[in-house]
């Protein structure tokens, strides 16, 4: 999937030039949980459900999903560095070998069962959500940081 | 009336290298019992409708997972490939007015199965823009 999404020359200029490296990165971070938030409620509703917990678990599938910003190794696999940006992945995040399996059946389908899917059907519709929250999300943060630093430095002075 | 599912199925079968390969097995939903590989399962996995500012338009581009099960990885393999080449061109069949597709994959899926062995399955996205002719 392909978005182009447009005006963040001067967020990006923001954040280099006004920001500490990391509280830039921060801001990059947080904005990108709070815009995946619609994908993830939208997996959480989709995923299926089994009322009766028959591999007696005590998780269902529906309450895993999470945001998580992707380990330094994950995100080079995607194509991103560090250096580049944060990289945030939505999904399910269950414990144990045998739940996060069968998260995958479920979203893959089985030899013998058809795809029961909810991350890609929550991809698909949710995606120009989460762009079009991306860019306010953004900037709300740098926002914010820029006043958090402004206040410290008004302390210290 | 025209129909999606049975325009996409009827493009599948009517290339050459895919029903030389699965014959007529191509599947929606569910394959039949005591089918024998290799064969094909269909199954639309999400179909937003396009829209714009006064309604939907006439055109939708559903995500079909076309999984490609063999008792091999390297037939699997070859008829997901070969499903993309068939599908790769615009085309109209049964009243259907395919764009040409993009596809997702294929991701290797295979599983042990009782009494039958190790079966591959090579699954394959298919974004299917169309629109009704």
């Amino acid at each position: 999937m392909t978005f182009q999404i447009e005006g963040f020359r001067e967020l990006e200029r923001a954040l280099v030039n006004e920001l500490p490296k990391a509280t830039a990165r921060n801001a990059m971070r947080r904005a990108a949980t709070e815009s995946m938030e619609p994908m993830r409620e939208r997996m959480s509703q989709l995923a299926p459900f089994d009322p009766d917990d028959r591999d007696g678990n005590g998780q269902h599938l529906r309450d895993t999903m999470r945001t998580q910003t992707a380990t330094a190794r994950v995100a080079r696999e995607i194509g991103t560095s560090r250096d580049a940006g944060v990289v945030v992945l939505t999904g399910p995040a269950p414990v144990g070998k045998r739940a996060r399996a069968n998260a995958g059946w479920q979203e893959y389908g089985t030899v013998k069962m058809g795809a029961k899917s909810y991350a890609r059907v929550a991809a698909d519709t949710e995606a120009p959500v989460v762009f079009a929250r991306i860019k306010d999300a953004l900037a709300k943060e740098i926002e914010k940081a820029k006043k958090r630093i402004a206040r410290k430095a008004a302390k210290g002075g | 009336m025209a129909d999606f599912a049975t325009a996409l199925r009827a493009r599948l079968l009517a290339a050459t290298p895919v029903s030389a390969i699965v014959g007529t097995q191509i599947y929606w939903g569910v394959v039949p019992q005591g089918k024998t590989l290799p064969y094909i399962r269909l199954n639309t996995i999400s179909d937003p409708l396009d829209e714009h500012l006064k309604g939907y338009t006439d055109r939708q581009r559903p995500r079909v997972q076309a999984d490609c099960f063999a008792t091999t990885y390297a037939v699997a393999r070859d008829l997901a490939r070969k499903v993309i080449v068939a599908l790769d061109q615009p085309a109209t069949a049964g009243g259907v007015a395919f764009n040409r597709i993009k596809a997702e994959g294929p991701r290797d899926l295979g599983e042990d199965v009782a009494g039958v062995g190790f079966v591959h399955r090579a699954s394959v996205d298919l974004l299917v823009e169309h629109k009704l002719v």
